[in-house]
């Protein structure tokens, strides 16, 4: 077999691992709202939250919790405050990515209200949350919202 | 270059210079392999579609899984769970420069050894990975080679550059406002005008978002020494759609007409098995630019648009008047837009029923006057820069006033920073492809 071929193959071999290992990461488990919601429970910051419940999700996020495979939704009661935690387990990828729409929407108000005089907040909304993994959506808004990110992970990652 | 590439690549999502690297090294060394280019044996054609099929697969697996993953379950009502891994850049771009320089190296129009180096440099060039032009690559490796570094080049390379600059900042992204209004109106507040209007600005933003992007690819590049190939020429002023075609992105049509079209027959063969190879052509070039329906349906409208006129159309429109012949192909041009501007097939019938007045869709309205009056002048400056006309006068200035010409140039240049720094950020709309 000559060098060239020899260096395709290997480079074939090392494009097949690499897509392996992507696929892999890509991987998340379908686990109930209710453990993802139990697990959240004992993070820094969620018990002085408020749960909001699905007229709180239609009201905020326009999205119907009747086509959702459950979520977790907790508010701040100040309403100086901007912290925020959605997790939304959608029927499946392409309906989280819709959900993730409505999510980038509800970030875009969130920066609205709080631009201009809340420097602390407009922080926290610029380093929030906001991916889909899987066929979760995850938001999170807050000083805790990587901490947040990293429970949710923790519950939904193979 | 390969290193400014590199980074360049990695400043998105630094996991896929991996893909990167591993894509060239594959594609460099398979296009080596002495038995390619042995068209009479059996391993010269299992290597060649071997090679074919991985980097389909690589382009398959980036940009089409979720898109069959999801016809799939809307077909068969199943629940399989798409993965969603962002697009690498550029994915389409070096993929094709990738097939073409392996069917040329099978073809013996080239010779594939020409330093591993030297390949990956003009693969990777950053001024075109992500968007194209998708030049051929015996065209700019012997330029790698020997780059033309001079002042001229320079010079021209920056000029190039602003120009490019201007039609992305001053026009693509003012003239994006008005499909953004359009858009963001409740569906039965649509006049006739509007829709009209809407779809008009659609097509101006699209060729000046990305012809802009062409020209600055270009004169960086150019800058560089290396001369990269045209993607554009005025396809807005076309007289045909066939004539469109050759204007509009023309490195693309240029690579499914070398490595698709030809080998499947061209023309050169029976009547079925023309329209047959048209069609496939043209579906395929739907589904390069997205996973999605629309897209497909969008290049087979093209697909029969081009039959009609090579069969039927082309002997009546010869008679016509060159501005009635322009008017006719902005017409298809545009219904094909609102195809590919549509995520949906119900989207896309929607704004069809607005701009032919189906419905209960006004002719014209107020709010379309509104926006008629308060983009009158963007829209004239955005038919003025599809012709030739703009880069003419310049010309012809800078011929005979090269210090009104410069004082043009400078001020063009200082309004564009203006805007970029006043305006929101405005990602370029080809970079999804």
């Amino acid at each position: 077999m000559n060098k060239s071929r020899i260096m395709a193959i290997l480079s074939g071999l090392g494009l097949a691992v690499f897509m392996a290992v992507l696929i892999w990461s890509q991987y998340y488990r379908d686990v109930p709202a209710e453990q993802i919601a139990a697990v959240l429970a004992e993070q820094p910051g969620i018990s002085e939250m408020r749960a909001e419940d699905a007229s709180g999700l239609r009201r905020y996020y326009s999205i119907d919790s009747g086509e959702t495979e459950g979520f977790v939704f907790f508010r701040s009661n100040s309403i100086m405050s901007a912290d925020e935690l959605l997790v939304v387990r959608a029927r499946n990828h392409e309906e989280a990515l819709v959900c993730l729409e409505n999510a980038e929407k509800r970030l875009g108000e969130l920066s609205e209200n709080f631009e201009n005089y809340g420097a602390e907040e407009m922080t926290k909304i610029e380093s929030a949350v906001c991916e889909v993994r899987g066929k979760y959506l995850i938001f999170a808004v807050s000083d805790s919202a990587s901490n947040w990110e990293k429970a949710v992970l923790g519950e939904i990652k193979k | 270059m390969i290193a400014a590439s590199l980074v360049f690549y990695a400043w998105g999502n630094p996991v896929y210079v991996i893909l990167l690297i591993l894509s060239v090294i594959f594609n460099y060394y398979i296009g080596c392999d002495p038995d390619l280019t042995d068209r009479g044996s059996l391993t010269g054609k299992r290597i060649f579609v071997c090679a074919v099929i991985v980097n389909l697969l690589i382009l398959g697996f980036f940009k089409y899984y979720g898109f069959l993953v999801s016809t799939v379950n809307a077909l068969f009502k199943t629940n399989f769970t798409a993965i969603s891994l962002p697009l690498p850049l550029g994915l389409s771009f070096f993929t094709f420069k990738a097939i073409a320089w392996i069917a040329d190296a099978r073809s013996g129009k080239i010779n594939p050894r020409c330093g591993f180096l030297f390949f990956a440099a003009s693969i990777m060039m950053f001024p075109t990975i992500s968007m194209g032009p998708i030049d051929r690559m015996q065209d700019i490796v012997p330029q790698m080679r020997r780059p033309a570094f001079s002042l001229s080049n320079i010079e021209e390379g920056l000029v190039l550059f602003l120009v490019g600059l201007m039609k992305k900042v001053l026009l693509a992204d003012n003239i994006a406002e008005l499909y953004n209004s359009f858009r963001a109106l409740p569906a039965g507040q649509v006049s006739v005008l509007m829709a009209w209007l809407g779809m008009a600005a659609f097509a101006f933003q699209l060729y000046f978002d990305f012809s802009g992007y062409s020209d600055m690819a270009k004169g960086i590049a150019l800058m560089f020494g290396i001369r990269a190939g045209d993607n554009f020429d005025h396809p807005y002023t076309a007289v045909s759609v066939t004539d469109f075609w050759r204007k509009w992105h023309i490195s693309l049509s240029r690579w499914f007409r070398d490595y698709v079209y030809i080998p499947l027959g061209g023309n050169r063969v029976t009547v079925g098995r023309h329209v047959r190879n048209i069609l496939v052509v043209w579906a395929l070039t739907g589904l390069w630019h997205g996973a999605a329906w629309t897209y497909v349906a969008w290049g087979v409208y093209y697909g029969l648009v081009l039959l009609l006129e090579k069969y039927f159309l082309i002997k009546i429109l010869e008679k016509l008047p060159k501005p009635l012949r322009i008017l006719y192909t902005m017409f298809i041009v545009l219904i094909g837009w609102v195809f590919f501007s549509s995520k949906s097939f119900a989207e896309a019938s929607t704004t069809l029923l607005m701009m032919i007045g189906g419905g209960s869709h006004d002719i014209s309205d107020g709010t379309a006057l509104y926006y008629l009056r308060t983009n009158l002048l963007l829209l004239v400056f955005c038919v003025l820069g599809s012709t030739s006309w703009p880069y003419r006068f310049y010309m012809w200035t800078q011929k005979r006033y090269p210090v009104i010409a410069a004082c043009c140039t400078v001020l063009l240049t200082l309004l564009t920073v203006a805007f970029m720094v006043y305006s929101t950020y405005q990602p370029f709309m080809y970079a999804a492809f």
